[in-house]
């Protein structure tokens, strides 16, 4: 049995592919600041050990979603 | 409104009603205790929220059980494991999918499929970590938190105004490692405030029914 994956190495494929990802990564640093949004509302709401920690996790994820958007377009 | 003491209030109260209620408090939640995964806390440290009212203190904190983040936990394990299968199955069928695609439009791929992942798992344990129940000495109050609509909504319920507490525990898992739903009804009117899967609903309901019950002989002999 043979798989043909040949039809990955047309450019206009790569340009979809890449193009998808573009969008995607677009709307998902939109949703990462939101969701930073929802935790530092929900921490003032509500201090609870750990709290800080988890600002601090979803300020770095935001920024490297963020970088993988820069590289994305400047690929 | 009564509340139970803690120690820096109400001078002018009968300082043996402070000192029977404070006495039976340590009865009740006799010291600072938490459960795995910090599903439970009895009168957890460094816990505010933002109507505290002054002198107002948490008793007890509570979270769902986290056996009940186990069905997105399985989904995020699934998803992990995708991008392997299909690396491994590609070369079963001695297919270089690196050279095929290029490695820079691979790497992305892997990229931005592995950053939506880690932003899967943020947004459940965030709805996890927030939806908090607090039991004080003068309420019980039920944040909820929902990342998806962006909603928050708080429901609370005077300790004094409690009429019946309810505990339930269907199905197998929750009985196999104990939680379940308590119910906290009002007798003024009709409103309650739900505790919905938490661990050890037994032991919270004894100890909500037990803090009712000091507020209001508070209530009366103050």
């Amino acid at each position: 049995m043979n798989l043909d994956l040949s039809f990955l190495l047309t450019s206009e494929v790569r340009q979809a592919i890449r193009l998808f990802a573009l969008v995607g990564t677009l709307l998902h640093v939109l949703f990462t600041i939101l969701l930073l949004r929802q935790i530092v509302s929900s921490a003032e709401m509500i201090t609870t050990p750990g709290a800080a920690k988890l600002k601090i996790v979803s300020i770095v994820h935001v920024l490297l979603v963020s970088g993988i958007l820069l590289l994305i377009i400047f690929y | 409104m009564a509340s139970i003491p803690t120690g820096n209030e109400n001078p002018n109260a009968a300082p043996w009603v402070d000192m029977l209620s404070r006495q039976y408090l340590d009865r009740v939640l006799p010291e600072s205790q938490a459960s795995i995964l910090g599903g439970l806390q009895l009168r957890p440290k460094n816990v505010h929220f933002a109507t505290q009212n002054k002198g107002e203190k948490v008793y007890i904190l509570l979270r769902k059980h986290w056996l009940t983040n186990l069905g997105w936990a399985f989904n995020l394990a699934v998803l992990i494991a995708i991008p392997i299968v299909v690396y491994l199955v590609a070369q079963l069928f001695n297919q270089d999918l690196v050279a095929l695609v290029g490695a820079k439009l691979i790497t992305i791929i892997v990229l931005t499929y592995y950053s939506i992942l880690v932003t899967y798992f943020l947004r459940n344990y965030i709805n996890w970590f927030f939806n908090i129940y607090i039991v004080t000495n003068e309420r019980v109050v039920d944040y909820d938190v929902n990342v998806d609509v962006s909603s928050t909504g708080t429901s609370e319920l005077e300790l004094e105004r409690i009429e019946e507490v309810e505990q339930k525990s269907v199905g197998f898992l929750p009985n196999l490692f104990n939680y379940g739903s308590v119910e906290i009804f009002s007798a003024a009117d009709n409103s309650s405030v739900k505790f919905a899967d938490i661990p050890r609903p037994t032991f919270v309901r004894d100890k909500i029914s037990d803090l009712a019950k000091l507020v209001k002989t508070i209530g009366n002999e103050s």
